[in-house]
Formats: C-alpha cells, sequence, structure tokens
C-alpha cells in the first residue's frame, strides 16, 4: 500500500514505505498513474524510509516520469539514502531523475514540512 | 654497457587517510616508481586497525608498481592488517605472489594459509519470504564479514534480483530451490546460483542501458539484468547436464567499494 499526501491540487506525495521492489512496484506505478491522471503534475516520491529499491521499483519511476513532464511538473525522489542514490548512481540515472533532499524539496513546493 | 644496480625501496603507508597525507603518499610512490627500483617495500606497520581506505591504498600502490613493471611486497604486517586480507582471501594477492612476507607472520600471527573465509550456502525458496529470510541470512553473512555497506548492498541486490528472476520466470515447482554458495575468494566476491528451470542464458542477453530510451518509451520492466551486469564485474552462465542453470558472479573488492 502506497500511503499519500496531497498538497494542494497540484502536487502530492507518495511513500512507499521501507522497500520498493517486485511486491509493491506495481502499486506504485497505479499510484503516480493514478495521481497523474487526476491532476497532479508535481509527484514526490519520499524515499525517508526506504531502504531497498529494485531494478522493479526502479521502473515504476523511470516508466512514468515523463508523463509528469509533459504536464510541465516532475517525479522528485525526496531524501533517498546513500545507498539508495547509490544504485541510481549505478543505473546511471541521477542525471536523468530529479534527486533533492527533504529541504530542498519543502523550499521549492513551499511547505512548511513534508512529513 | 652499464649495469643498473637492483635497488629496494621502503615506503611507510600512511595511517592518516586525509587526502593531503593520500596525495603525498601517492606523489613519493610514483616519484620512487620513476627512480625504477627493482622492488618496491610497503610497510605496513602503522596498519594495525586496518580500514576500507587503507585497503585500497594498497590496492593502488600495487596497480601503480604493476603498472610500472617494478616489483612490490608488503613488510611488516600487522596482526590486524593479515586478519583483514585474510577474511578478503588478498592475502595471496599482495604478498605470496610476489616472495610474500611469510618470514613476518611470526608469532600469534594468523596462520594465512591454512584458512581463508568461510564459504556461505543456502538452499531459497523461491518465494517472496523465501528470498526476503535467505537475503536478511546474506545479510548477517557479509555483516560477519565486516564487508563495507555499499559493497555488500550491492551484493544483496545482486541476490535479490536474480532470485527474484528465477522466481518469476524459472517455472520452478514445489519443492524446488535455488541454490547459492557466496564466498570472497582472490579479491573477488563469488555468488553462485544454481536452480532447475529452463535454459536461461542471461550472457546471451543484450542489456545496453539506455535510461534516456528508457523514460521516452516509458518502459517499466526489464532493468534486472542491466542492474545485475552494472553491480558486479564478471558474469558468466553454465547449463549442467541439460538441467541445472548456474549462474556465477564476481564482484571485485575493494575496486568497487568494497570495504571493511
Amino acid at each position: 500500500m502506497i500511503a499519500d499526501k496531497r498538497l494542494g491540487t497540484e502536487t502530492i506525495i507518495l511513500r512507499p514505505g521501507k522497500v520498493l521492489d517486485n511486491t509493491n512496484a506495481h502499486e506504485m506505478t497505479e499510484a503516480i498513474c493514478g495521481a497523474q491522471g487526476e491532476g497532479f503534475k508535481n509527484i514526490i516520491v519520499d524515499m525517508d524510509e526506504l531502504e531497498f529499491l529494485s531494478s522493479a521499483g526502479v521502473g515504476s519511476i523511470l516508466g512514468t516520469v515523463e508523463v509528469s513532464r509533459e504536464m510541465g511538473g516532475d517525479i522528485v525522489l525526496c531524501g533517498p539514502s546513500d545507498k539508495i542514490v547509490h544504485i541510481l548512481e549505478v543505473l546511471d540515472l541521477c542525471e536523468y531523475l530529479t534527486i533533492k533532499s527533504r529541504e530542498e524539496v519543502e523550499q521549492t513546493y513551499h511547505m512548511q514540512e513534508v512529513g | 654497457m652499464s649495469v643498473r644496480a637492483e635497488r629496494t625501496i621502503s615506503l611507510l603507508v600512511p595511517l592518516d587517510v586525509d587526502e593531503e597525507t593520500m596525495e603525498g603518499f601517492y606523489a613519493e610512490l610514483d616519484g620512487r616508481l620513476r627512480e625504477s627500483p627493482g622492488e618496491i617495500l610497503l610497510d605496513c606497520s602503522l596498519l594495525e586497525h586496518a580500514s576500507s581506505t587503507h585497503i585500497n591504498t594498497l590496492w593502488q600502490a600495487r596497480d601503480r608498481c604493476e603498472e610500472a613493471e617494478i616489483k612490490v611486497r608488503l613488510t611488516e604486517v600487522t596482526y590486524g592488517l593479515a586478519r583483514v586480507l585474510e577474511v578478503l582471501d588478498l592475502y595471496d594477492l599482495f604478498t605470496a605472489e610476489r616472495d610474500g612476507v611469510e618470514a613476518r607472520k611470526g608469532v600469534g600471527r594468523p596462520d594465512l594459509n591454512a584458512s581463508a573465509s568461510p564459504a556461505f550456502s543456502i538452499d531459497v525458496n523461491p518465494t517472496v519470504d523465501g528470498i526476503s529470510g535467505a537475503m536478511q541470512d546474506l545479510h548477517d553473512y557479509l555483516v560477519r564479514l565486516n564487508l563495507g555497506e555499499i559493497f555488500a548492498f550491492d551484493l544483496e541486490t545482486v541476490f535479490y534480483e536474480v532470485t527474484t528472476n528465477i522466481r518469476l520466470h524459472g517455472d520452478l515447482r514445489e519443492g524446488e530451490y535455488i541454490k547459492l554458495t557466496a564466498v570472497p575468494r582472490n579479491g573477488f566476491f563469488h555468488l553462485r546460483f544454481e536452480d532447475t528451470g529452463p535454459h536461461f542464458d542471461p550472457t546471451s542477453r543484450t542489456t545496453d542501458f539506455d535510461p534516456k530510451r528508457a523514460m521516452r518509451k516509458r518502459q517499466r520492466r526489464g532493468f534486472g539484468l542491466a542492474m545485475i551486469k552494472k553491480l558486479v564485474d564478471r558474469l558468466s552462465y553454465e547449463r549442467q547436464d541439460d538441467r541445472v542453470n548456474i549462474l556465477s558472479l564476481e564482484k571485485r573488492i575493494t575496486a568497487n567499494g568494497g570495504h571493511l
């Protein structure tokens, strides 16, 4: 189950929890597509608790990010750990995906706090 | 005709690993190598508590010496460093192959030729819970080896991707398991997977991963093999008796952040 928190009509936070792998990647894809369908152009994937990211988890984000960008928004990976960033680096994804710290996300989206 | 004397030069490997110290050490090593000595001795007397950075330093120093075609060996190997080299099975690579530091092992030092790190073997039930449990066991084994977090994380990720792929596509029947053997040997960490699913040779698959293209095509699947190949240094496949798939993966210790 991917938890979400709506911030107005344009931005939504999705929380995959501790793992984003084959067991819940399809849920993440559905949550992202659902949010995009509802008009949320900015999707923040809160990775604060994320401890493991598999290739399926990567696919759930990589395969949906273009839609958000076409809407004029983005999918932002918020606060990933060093291990998660390392996996993204290994796949050469850091230059293609938007990765921000929690503080950057709060500033960018003018939020008091993401949590 | 001139005859060049074969000189031996000893260099003290620093304990401090700050940038300035390391730059100084490598600069001195490079300078010494330009003198074309017969042999470089890396004095490890300060490395009682060897860290990943120290191992990496030794590795890089060894590479530089090899590149310059200058013989290199470790001297004054402390007990702590010897244990670390033993655990990673790097001892021979740094020592025995180049005449070793056998004479310096002495009393109280481990018998480095007698033992190597124990292998880890497990039969993995190809279910979500079975893979999760085995991954925890692998994690515990890697922690016991005192490997660096990122290096261990890479191995665990590889384990997950391989076993999940077999779970999803291996058509294993109930009671059929994936056999994993993991062990560090000769500077590489080895993972060997055996399963009785249909023939599948991942080495024959093209896995050029283009993130930009994947995004444009909105590709959501099929990244597992690319991830595995990027996380390991060697991958080989064998079909045994037309019945068993054997996938062997090797990841170089230290070169890609294998820490202690």
